[in-house]
């Protein structure tokens, strides 16, 4: 029927821009949220010594919000949704700061918010139709080239020509070098309005390896290190107390984020999402099976042999969406997983029905040898770009300009981060602020929807991460991954492909995504025998990843040259 | 006159009704799976691997209570509510006069129109050119855009186009030979003696508009206009992202109750749409051609 | 009346062939910001592309077998199952049966989905039943061999009930004259079954299965993604769902649209055959 077709092709692209949307993609920054990260008390690990961030640009008076109108001006936006849409708020008017931002500056803004979802979509629909709006915040992922893309079709403006026009944002951008390098594309020009982190902070490393503590108290052992010590590990849960999960490895075997793999010397992230799978060592791009071909079957082999002795979960390839992986990380039969690690305590609520001491405990990526420095964790960085762009026909673009400048006052910033002190925060004596229990502890709402619908999201600014949940595990977490080494292998998400380059990527990188999800899977499982790796490796070759390398590799570079 | 029963029809009649009442029961199966599962605890839900005859847990209306607790879902149903009511009634006026016209063998261009309008039923252009349609004609945030372009569904016009044909000629000419027009003999003569296959076209339109949230989600942008499937489609949403591809809140995104409620979603988006069915079936009755003109 | 069908075709010119005119984007590279009509011209890229992908062949032939079997399997089902509805003599009966059956229509493909691996994965209950019945399998959902069976079994499950109303409707219609004199001529109840019944809902059988002919490329491919795993792209990976991870990368409208194309052009091509033959041995025919 004409529904079906129109929806089986329609659907492809509406789910493919939903996950393409949701990690970072080389094109553009983000279009999700800034947050999770985790300001220390103590203070003093915060800016990293090469950026040498102005400490005074984010704390110095400023003029505070200025009216930008006394009649009133009204823009529309177009502004990606959230959870907590629906339930506590209908529409971002609602928020603190919308309502505030507007009785300041004298300004009203239109929201267009399309359901959860469709926010890729929804904005290739409306600017295909020529209804544009005039200012964009989110489901840029899914538009030919992201920001960049925007920006060189003349649909959004250059901010940089601009700048003398916003000296609040000035003074944000000009505090450090990161943040430059960052901001601007290759050639100079800003695509959008980013959100700065206050002093540079890197965001908090969200995801880790799990291991059940209340497994290793039955075997009396310690959190493993090594593989070896891994297997160890994992061959005493199974013999001793009949763990048939010994291991969730990711859907095709590699584990996301790299988590897992790491400690063989290479980076190869789990495909099934929106991740490139390259990494980079000093600047030159990488594909692990063919650039460490020998640890990549190091690895396989390892693996296809743990999971001949059983010590790998046999349906680790059904655990794709959310339902599925909490349900087989929180059964008892579960003994290790790499995932998000803020579920660790939501888990052991729910596997504590079959046992009681359920839990779960942060280990440290496995390595060959005691020791070995790590090259790469995940984290969501230390900017956020394209918060908002402002579209090239907007009314009024210098008022609109100014309007979005007031964002990167004190006063808006803490209004965006933190809301309205004593309604939403405190702060005490030596100026740290807390949230106060309306927001941190309401029984019906978890934290972070109520302070979306609170203060919402997504504002430029200059963001103090610290005002997100600070969490003991979690900053023990963070600790432990910082220490057992750095993200240098990472390859930022602020590079951008040009035209030709994506098209290369795009037309070839899929289906050789689709051959190493197989492989991987036939190999671990034992279905393929290693006497055909290299034809394996050689079919890799054969299908352009060079190709895709290079595009990949000329981007890396004109990010570096920034 | 009776035909005498054999023994092979006894057993025939006994086969037939285990055999159906094994299908019942296999349908049945995730029914009741879905019915139990949204008065679970949520935490049992989530641990349970096995088939479900009773609510896992303890019985809970928490599910229950989350859903109606959404601000948008009451008038989300108001809404469907008008667009299956006005949807059906405009659907089944127009698909049935086309399908009328098209039926009626002395129409000449009949099996050409019906050429084109299968095609369009294959070839679309997708996305982007229908979005730009409704865009031009003002319809994107207006009601109408659920009700107009979707009025005549190709596939219910053949479905009662072929019905239309099967009548015989005989009763059309002895009409007209009485005098009657066009329209007079659809709605006294053709219409009456097609009830079932109307009643099925009507149940198909009502259950499509029901279930429509794809066609909603991209040409609605006003929350007060959004159908029910499409809130729950919300809700349905987070439970298929993933942990460690969603951006770093993921805290946000999952709950416990996220299993819960979107069982919970499935009875109360379901449950008004099942009650339509019995009263289609009586139109389904045996004999509706008894007594018309032997031919 | 003329002018009735005159209204009924502006219709579907302005709701359904204006738009169609957006196929030309599969011959273009389409960007957004140049639309339709000023992206540049292809020609047949987007098809070489297409047809050259080292998965090219495999999508083919899976999206093929599993249409094939899945119209095997789950076309005549409905049809028997409203036929031995039609045989029962207790109404209450009958109604149950019909609601029941019915219901399954309505649970939505990604719950469905997820009962379903959750049922047939290494420690899932269908996965127990059929091993003690003497299978072996590690875990169906990821077995090459059992995927099949799933998807076709559970697509049944979904959609025979609503599936079969259309034919309750057609047997309801048959002219009980016809049976009447059947029964005088002595026939028995298979004889009626055989030549009153059969031939009374054959045009509508007829209809339905050159519709679905027309549909033989258009496997679902929410449920493909839902239940396929790596494992299983072998036997699984339809077209639908290999564009769809495509997709994933940089949003091709041009190449969506293309694939799109080229399967309408086969299903239309086997809806013109199909009615064909049709009108050859039977009065039936769309057209």
């Amino acid at each position: 029927m004409k529904r079906r077709v129109l929806s089986v092709l329609a659907l492809a692209l509406t789910a493919a821009f939903l996950v393409n949307g949701c990690g970072s993609t080389p094109q553009d920054g983000s279009t999700g949220e800034a947050d999770t990260g985790t300001k220390t008390t103590d203070g003093g690990d915060s800016a990293d010594a090469d950026t040498g961030t102005d400490e005074n640009a984010d704390v110095q008076a400023d003029a505070g919000i200025e009216r930008i109108s006394e009649e009133g001006i009204t823009w529309n936006m177009f502004k990606g949704s959230h959870t907590c849409m629906g339930i506590l708020i209908d529409d971002w008017n609602e928020t603190l700061t919308a309502q505030q931002m507007e009785e300041k500056t004298g300004v009203h803004i239109d929201f267009t918010t399309p359901i959860l979802g469709e926010e890729n979509t929804q904005l290739n629909l409306l600017i295909s139709s020529g209804s544009i709006p005039d200012f964009i915040s989110g489901g840029v992922g899914g538009y030919e080239g992201g920001a960049v893309g925007l920006l060189n079709d003349g649909i959004s403006v250059d901010i940089a020509e601009y700048l003398d026009l916003m000296p609040n944002f000035k003074k944000q951008l000009e505090a450090s070098e990161f943040r430059q390098k960052e901001v601007y594309t290759d050639d100079g020009r800003i695509t959008g309005l980013p959100i700065f982190f206050e002093d540079d902070e890197e965001t908090e490393i969200f995801a880790g390896v799990l291991i059940r503590k209340d497994l290793l108290d039955d075997v009396g052992m310690d959190v493993p290190e090594t593989y070896d010590e891994w297997h160890d590990v994992l061959t005493a849960f199974k013999e001793q107390c009949g763990i048939t999960k010994g291991f969730v490895p990711g859907t095709t075997g590699m584990s996301q984020n790299n988590m897992w793999t790491i400690g063989y010397g290479f980076g190869y992230r789990d495909y099934w999402g929106s991740d490139f799978p390259f990494y980079q060592i000093d600047g030159k791009v990488l594909y692990a099976p063919v650039d460490a071909t020998e640890s990549f079957r190091a690895y396989l082999e390892m693996m296809e042999q743990w999971y001949k002795e059983g010590l790998i979960d046999p349906d680790f390839q059904s655990v794709t969406d959310i339902n599925a992986q909490i349900s087989t990380y929180s059964s008892a039969d579960c003994g290790s997983c790499v995932t998000a690690y803020s579920m660790a305590g939501m888990l052991a609520s729910i596997g504590s029905e079959f046992k009681e001491d359920f839990e779960y405990v942060v280990a440290p990526m496995p390595v060959l040898e005691k020791g070995t420095v790590t090259h790469e964790y995940y984290e969501n960085g230390k900017i956020q770009l394209n918060a908002v762009i402002i579209s090239a026909d907007c009314e009024d673009l210098e008022s609109a300009l100014r309007y979005w400048d007031q964002y990167y006052t004190r006063e808006a910033s803490d209004l965006s981060c933190w809301g309205v002190e004593g309604t939403t925060y405190e702060v005490a004596e030596d100026g740290t602020k807390t949230w106060m229990d309306n927001i941190t502890n309401n029984p019906n709402e978890n934290f972070i929807n109520m302070r979306y619908a609170t203060v919402g999201t997504g504002y430029p600014g200059s963001f103090d991460v610290g005002s997100t949940m600070v969490d003991e595990f979690n900053i023990a977490a963070d600790r432990l991954y910082r220490e057992q080494g750095d993200n240098q292998w990472r390859i930022s998400g602020n590079i951008s492909l040009l035209e030709d380059e994506l098209d290369v990527y795009n037309r070839y990188m899929p289906d050789i995504n689709t051959y190493l999800d197989e492989m991987t899977v036939k190999y671990i499982t034992g279905q393929e025998s290693f006497d055909g790796f290299d034809n394996f490796i050689q079919t890799v070759k054969d299908m352009n990843v060079e190709e895709c390398k290079s595009a990949f590799q000329s981007a890396l570079d004109r990010y570096n040259a920034r | 006159m009776k035909v005498k029963e054999t023994p092979g029809r006894k057993i025939f009649r006994v086969v037939n009704v285990l055999f159906l009442t094994a299908i019942s029961f296999i349908c049945l199966a995730p029914i009741l799976y879905t019915v139990m599962a949204s008065f679970s605890d949520p935490v049992s839900l989530i641990n349970s691997r096995s088939m479900l005859f009773w609510p896992a847990g303890e019985i809970t209306l928490s599910g229950y209570e989350l859903v109606f607790g959404n601000k948008s879902i009451w008038k989300s149903y108001g809404n469907t509510i008008f667009y299956v009511t006005a949807g059906t009634i405009v659907g089944i006026f127009a698909t049935s006069v086309a399908a009328y016209i098209f039926s009626r063998k002395y129409f000449a261009p009949k099996n050409f129109c019906m050429l084109l309008i299968s095609f369009t039923m294959l070839f679309n252009g997708g996305l982007i050119p229908n979005y730009i349609l409704i865009s031009r004609l003002g319809l994107i945030d207006s009601r109408l855009v659920m009700i107009i372009p979707g009025a005549i569904n190709v596939f219910n016009l053949i479905v009662l186009r072929t019905a239309f044909m099967g009548i015989p000629d005989s009763l059309e000419e002895s009409a007209r030979l009485d005098g009657a027009g066009d329209f007079c003999i659809f709605f006294r003569i053709i219409a009456p003696l097609s009830k079932a296959t109307i009643s099925v076209v009507v149940l198909f339109i009502a259950v499509a508009q029901w279930n429509s949230w794809f066609l909603p989600s991209l040409y609605f942008n006003d929350r007060d206009l959004f159908p029910l499937q499409l809130i729950l489609r919300e809700i349905l949403i987070v439970g298929n992202m993933s942990l460690t591809n969603a951006s770093s809140d993921v805290s946000s995104q999952f709950s416990i109750y996220t299993l819960l409620i979107q069982y919970c979603t499935i009875v109360v988006s379901t449950l008004p749409i099942l009650c339509i069915y019995p009263f289609i079936q009586k139109y389904f009755a045996k004999g509706v051609m008894i007594g018309s003109i032997k031919g | 009346m003329y002018f009735a069908a005159l209204a009924i075709m502006i219709y579907f010119l302005i709701f359904s062939f204006l738009p169609m005119g957006g196929l030309i984007m599969a011959f273009q590279k389409y960007k957004i910001v140049k639309g339709i009509f000023g992206s540049r011209f292809v020609g047949l890229d987007n098809f070489k592309r297409f047809f050259e992908g080292p998965y090219f062949f495999r999508t083919l032939i899976n999206t093929l077998r599993i249409s094939l079997l899945d119209l095997l399997f789950s076309f005549p089902a409905p049809i028997i199952l409203a036929c031995l509805l039609n045989e029962l003599r207790g109404q209450k009966f009958k109604k149950t049966v019909q609601t029941i059956t019915y219901m399954p229509y309505f649970l939505s493909t990604v719950v469905f989905c997820g009962l379903i691996r959750n049922f047939t994965d290494s420690r899932g209950f269908v996965t127990q039943i059929v091993n003690s019945l003497g299978g072996s399998y590690e875990s169906m959902i990821t077995d090459t061999g059992a995927f099949i069976p799933i998807f076709i079994i559970t697509n049944i499950i979904q959609t025979i009930g609503f599936n079969s109303i259309i034919y309750l409707a057609a047997l309801s219609s048959v002219d009980q004259e016809l049976y009447e004199a059947a029964k005088i001529d002595g026939a028995g109840y298979w004889k009626q079954w055989l030549y009153v019944t059969l031939p009374g809902i054959s045009s509508t059988v007829i209809i339905m299965l050159i519709l679905r002919m027309g549909q033989i490329m258009n496997v679902n491919y929410e449920k493909v993604i839902l239940l396929y795993a790596p494992s299983t792209y072998d036997v699984a990976d339809v077209i639908s769902s290999y564009i769809y991870r495509a997709g994933l990368q940089g949003g091709d409208y041009s190449y969506s649209t293309a694939v799109g194309l080229f399967n309408s052009v086969i299903g239309f091509i086997l809806i013109l055959i199909a009615n064909m033959i049709s009108k050859k041995f039977s009065e039936t025919s769309l057209f």
